[in-house]
């Protein structure tokens, strides 16, 4: 099928600026109009005053309940709402109930995942329990993109190392989240004032600095390529410029959540803004964007946590952490960037890159951007239709998020995937 | 100051005692001269008490607490209910919600809850009808809203005007709602010194942005204060790091003769019990004049009154019954 999209602002995260112009799709693929000329639309797409774009990639997602076995039908619909919702492609990490060691629950989940790509990011070790080191490259041409422990660190630190050193010469991708598990011990909140106020059982920026100033000390020694995946504090921010200015190769990410809410937002005691790691102070928040803009923190994800209603009828502390975050991504993205604009001139092709084109970079996959040759995963976005997000109509199973009834200037009108028309406005 | 909606009613009444943050200086009055005609034994008692019900929902432990709410609630001529949760529905995995759900369908009026997480009085405050106040008679490290109010109750009956007074809370604040409602209140009523001893384990951090100034040593703290507020120590905080073993905190942190010397000599000296003789408190000091915990224990039972009175009687206007 051959597509044309017409009278749109192409925003291409390898170009400079926003530019008027045509995108031609051909059997799944952008190609260049100059080499086309033979070329017969079956389908013209009228894009006037919206913008086209790559498709959002997610470099930490779940599409399953926590606390459970992954379910295929389940897993299934939670892949078909990221798909909805703008997402090409979801990583998803290893945790105490899947490991990406090659079930057949979740090799079936990753066939049959397609158009949407599901990337596993293997665990370290065998079952994640920290103990015996994983075949890497048997998972790696099993279909990991990178290794992790998830959420759940590994305590022997000759473990690690061993990881970290074969990682590294075998050349493929860590993926670390950064908590001290001593540190975290049942906190709820960032440890300030609100916690204090509310006696809540709280987490402290230093869970997530020990931690990183741990992994920094062993990368450095090892030489292994590493992502730092949901930094929330100023300080880890300082800590990544610091180690990147020494040349480190690292990158690192920023859940979006933790772009918009801040501890405040609790309130009083409202379990929708329970996450983990905690929503920080404004500072913390501030930093986090400026990281963004300077390039220190290299791109945004969901941290999407699939939750039933019950998961959050509790007291807070008691609550399970998380929010339902894929149908808001690309929404709220956007904001940030409509918001930072309002003060400085921020470049949208950059902007978009963090959520589009480097995921895929720091994973080493190609796409994520419109020049030709690239497979046509894209999105049109009308930037001006203001609207009020409602969870009733999340594509995404689960509804426990807190941005329902928030203001929006950017929707979906259509999405393109491997060059067919998903959705249409 | 931050006000937690849910406690009112849109009109201003208080719906249910959650916290004293935010709490207005003419509620807490209202309280007190409540308490005080029932000390006084000019308090007439609302009938709506006589056909209501009162139930106590403790997952934790209590003796004071539980039994100054039975009896104010009794002399108020309500029904009393007590769920003792080790035979209840929740060991048999009931959630809170599903139990508070069913005593409301019980019509119950007034719940007195006590719950190890913070926050679980604003949640069952939540999810009860309109018919249904709740009182947070203590709720994880969060609030402790009836017992900070007896304290300030006590405090008023020795000095007339709270905006002279320097007060010293000490001990374990970190762990401590009644630490936490008492500095909402004292900071309510005006109290322009309200000082924090503790060592720095057992301060939570960014305290002074309640409007708190912390002392890490005991001596410095007590200088010149006209009341010392004594928390408990849970012993087994010193298991979890926060303190070193043996008798340290009392070497350092004691109120005992010598260190009381440092206060006013009019100090007073209050405990919300259970006290510890020889860890917050040597035992001459809890026994002398100068300790009002057992008159702490009685106003208890006068404030309590009072609050539930308020909120039945509340429920009776919103319901069109007076």
């Amino acid at each position: 099928m051959n597509i044309k999209i017409i009278n749109g602002t192409l925003i291409c995260p390898t170009e400079s600026s926003p530019k008027q112009g045509e995108l031609w799709i051909s059997s799944g693929k952008i190609i260049a109009p100059h080499h086309a000329a033979d070329f017969k639309a079956d389908l013209v797409i009228d894009a006037t005053d919206k913008w086209i774009m790559p498709s959002a990639v997610d470099l930490k997602g779940r599409v399953h309940l926590p606390g459970v076995s992954i379910q295929y039908d389940n897993g299934i619909k939670e892949l078909s709402a990221y798909q909805q919702t703008g997402f090409s492609q979801v990583t998803c990490f290893p945790n105490h109930f899947h490991c990406f060691d090659g079930t057949p629950t979740i090799d079936k989940l990753v066939q049959a995942a397609n158009p949407i790509k599901l990337t596993p990011v293997g665990a370290l070790t065998v079952n994640n329990l920290g103990e015996q080191l994983n075949d890497y490259q048997a998972l790696h041409q099993a279909g990991c993109v990178a290794f992790s422990s998830g959420l759940k660190p590994i305590t022997d630190l000759t473990i690690l190392r061993s990881a970290y050193d074969l990682l590294a010469s075998y050349g493929y991708l860590l993926i670390i989240c950064p908590q001290e598990a001593t540190l975290t011990k049942n906190g709820c909140a960032h440890e300030g004032k609100i916690a204090t106020r509310l006696g809540l059982k709280s987490i402290s920026r230093t869970a997530e600095t020990v931690s990183l100033v741990q992994h920094l000390s062993l990368i450095e020694a090892t030489g292994v390529r590493a992502h730092f995946t949901g930094l929330t504090s100023a300080d880890s921010i300082d800590l990544i410029r610091h180690y990147k200015n020494k040349g480190l190769n690292i990158t690192c990410d920023v859940a979006i959540a933790h772009l918009h809410l801040t501890e405040v937002d609790i309130g009083e005691f409202n379990a929708l803004y329970h996450v983990n790691p905690p929503l920080r102070a404004s500072q913390d928040l501030l930093a986090l964007k400026k990281g963004l803009l300077e390039g220190v923190i290299d791109a945004i994800v969901s941290d999407h946590c699939p939750l039933n209603a019950s998961h959050k009828l509790a007291p807070f502390e008691e609550t399970l952490p998380g929010m339902s975050l894929i149908d808001s991504f690309l929404k709220l993205c956007l904001k940030t960037h409509q918001d930072l604009s309002l003060d400085q001139n921020i470049s949208l092709n950059l902007w978009v890159a963090k959520f589009t084109l480097n995921p895929l970079t720091i994973l080493g996959l190609p796409g994520g951007t419109l020049q030709p040759s690239n497979q046509a995963n894209l999105l049109i976005v009308d930037p001006k239709l203001e609207h009020l997000q409602d969870q009733t109509g999340f594509h995404s199973q689960f509804k426990q998020s807190p941005f329902h009834q928030w203001p929006f200037s950017h929707e979906i009108s259509h999405i393109l995937s491997n060059g067919q028309v998903l959705y249409s406005q | 100051m931050f006000k937690h909606k849910l406690q009112y009613y849109p009109d201003g009444s208080l719906k249910h005692l959650l916290t004293l943050e935010g709490l207005s200086l003419s509620h807490i009055h209202t309280i007190f001269d409540a308490a005080k005609k029932i000390s006084t034994h000019q308090f007439n008692p609302s009938k709506a008490h006589l056909n209501s019900v009162v139930a106590t929902l403790f997952y934790e432990p209590s003796t004071r607490t539980r039994t100054t709410f039975e009896i104010a609630a009794q002399k108020l001529q309500a029904h009393v209910v007590n769920l003792t949760i080790s035979t209840s529905s929740a060991q048999k995995g009931e959630t809170l919600r599903d139990t508070v759900q069913n005593l409301a369908a019980m019509q119950t009026n007034v719940i007195i809850l006590r719950h190890p997480s913070s926050g679980a009085a604003h949640f069952v405050a939540e999810q009860v009808p309109h018919s249904v106040s709740v009182i947070n008679a203590g709720d994880g490290c969060h609030a402790h809203p009836t017992q900070a109010l007896l304290d300030m109750y006590t405090i008023q009956q020795h000095y007339k005007d709270f905006k002279q007074l320097s007060v010293a809370i000490v001990g374990d604040v970190y762990h401590s709602r009644v630490a936490r409602s008492q500095i909402h209140a004292l900071t309510t009523l005006g109290v322009p010194d309200i000082r924090v001893i503790a060592p720095k384990t057992l301060i939570p951090t960014e305290l002074s942005s309640l409007g708190v100034t912390v002392y890490p040593d005991l001596t410095s703290g007590l200088k010149g204060v006209d009341v010392i507020l004594l928390l408990r120590l849970q012993q087994e905080r010193m298991q979890s790091g926060k303190l070193p073993i043996g008798n340290n905190y009392y070497q350092h942190y004691g109120l005992t003769k010598k260190t009381l010397e440092y206060a006013k000599p009019t100090a007073i000296v209050m405990h919300p019990g259970p006290m510890n003789r020889g860890v917050e408190i040597q035992s001459e000091i809890a026994d002398s004049s100068r300790a009002l915990i057992l008159e702490q224990v009685t106003n208890g039972i006068a404030i309590r009154m009072a609050i539930i009175d308020t909120l039945i009687r509340n429920q009776a206007i919103m319901q069109g019954g007076i």
